[in-house]
């Protein structure tokens, strides 16, 4: 089965996943509070946030945008699967495009993008 | 309307399922919290590798939640692919073939809403459940 590659990154027991191809830079993250330009992941997702926080630059159609996150680790997975129907607008919501399978469930995949035009 | 029903309780609500809807049972299967999901959308599970989400029918029906890991979840589907786990504290099997009748219970809005009937069986009234409204309700948004 052919493998994609992915950026995980957990919140508690939770793990997100972004396309490891949108991944462009993982920067030191200053915790500025007066930092419009950064969305906080954690906080858009509703989860604990991550105890060690970084910032990644990731592609979004044609634009950049910087996401505040924990560690993040890029992986081999197998081909990411279609949202069940019943979640569609729940995920459309959060800017999450697919599942991503893992060893203890699915981590949501969200589509950078996406995720531009909601926040 | 006439037909088998998948019978099954929650608290103290018995309520049947066509079988051609609810098709499958299985132990509640373990299951990872979705962030920003309404209470009723306990999780995601994993269902022969496919990923299934659980719906607390207790929470989603105003009777109150089932405890963690307690309960059986009740797999049904619909066309299109619409398909969930049910959870519900028992399971007591297929009523076969009794005919539907107007509710007589009194019945608050969440149950009036995925409510389509009742069918006497020797083991009292089920409250028949309309699947379409249950996966409507269901639906996450």
């Amino acid at each position: 089965m052919p493998a994609d590659r992915v950026a995980l990154m957990s919140f508690g027991e939770q793990e997100v996943a972004l396309p490891a191809e949108s991944l462009l830079a993982v920067l030191e993250h200053d915790d500025d509070p007066d930092d419009d330009g950064l969305l906080d992941l954690a906080h858009w997702l509703g989860l604990a946030g991550a105890e060690r926080a970084c910032e990644v630059l990731v592609r979004a159609g044609a634009a950049a945008l910087r996401l505040r996150v924990g560690r993040v680790r890029v992986e081999a997975v197998a081909p990411p699967v279609a949202v069940p129907p019943l979640l569609a607008d729940f995920c459309a919501r959060l800017g999450v495009s697919a599942l991503v399978t893992r060893p203890a469930g699915f981590a949501l995949l969200l589509d950078p993008e996406r995720l531009a035009r909601l926040r | 309307m006439s037909g088998a029903r998948l019978a099954m309780s929650v608290a103290s609500l018995r309520g049947g399922l066509s079988v051609a809807v609810g098709q499958e049972i299985e132990d509640r299967p373990p299951s990872r919290p979705l962030p920003r999901a309404p209470a009723h959308l306990v999780g995601l599970a994993s269902l022969r590798g496919a990923p299934l989400p659980l719906v607390d029918l207790g929470v989603l029906l105003s009777i109150g939640a089932l405890p963690p890991r307690e309960g059986r979840a009740v797999i049904a589907e619909l066309e299109g692919g619409l398909r969930a786990g049910f959870l519900v504290s028992r399971v007591h099997g297929v009523i076969a073939d009794a005919k539907r009748q107007r509710s007589t219970a009194p019945l608050d809005a969440a149950l009036r809403t995925v409510t389509v009937g009742e069918v006497l069986s020797p083991d009292g009234v089920t409250l028949e459940l309309d699947p379409h409204a249950l996966f409507e309700v269901s639906r996450a948004c």
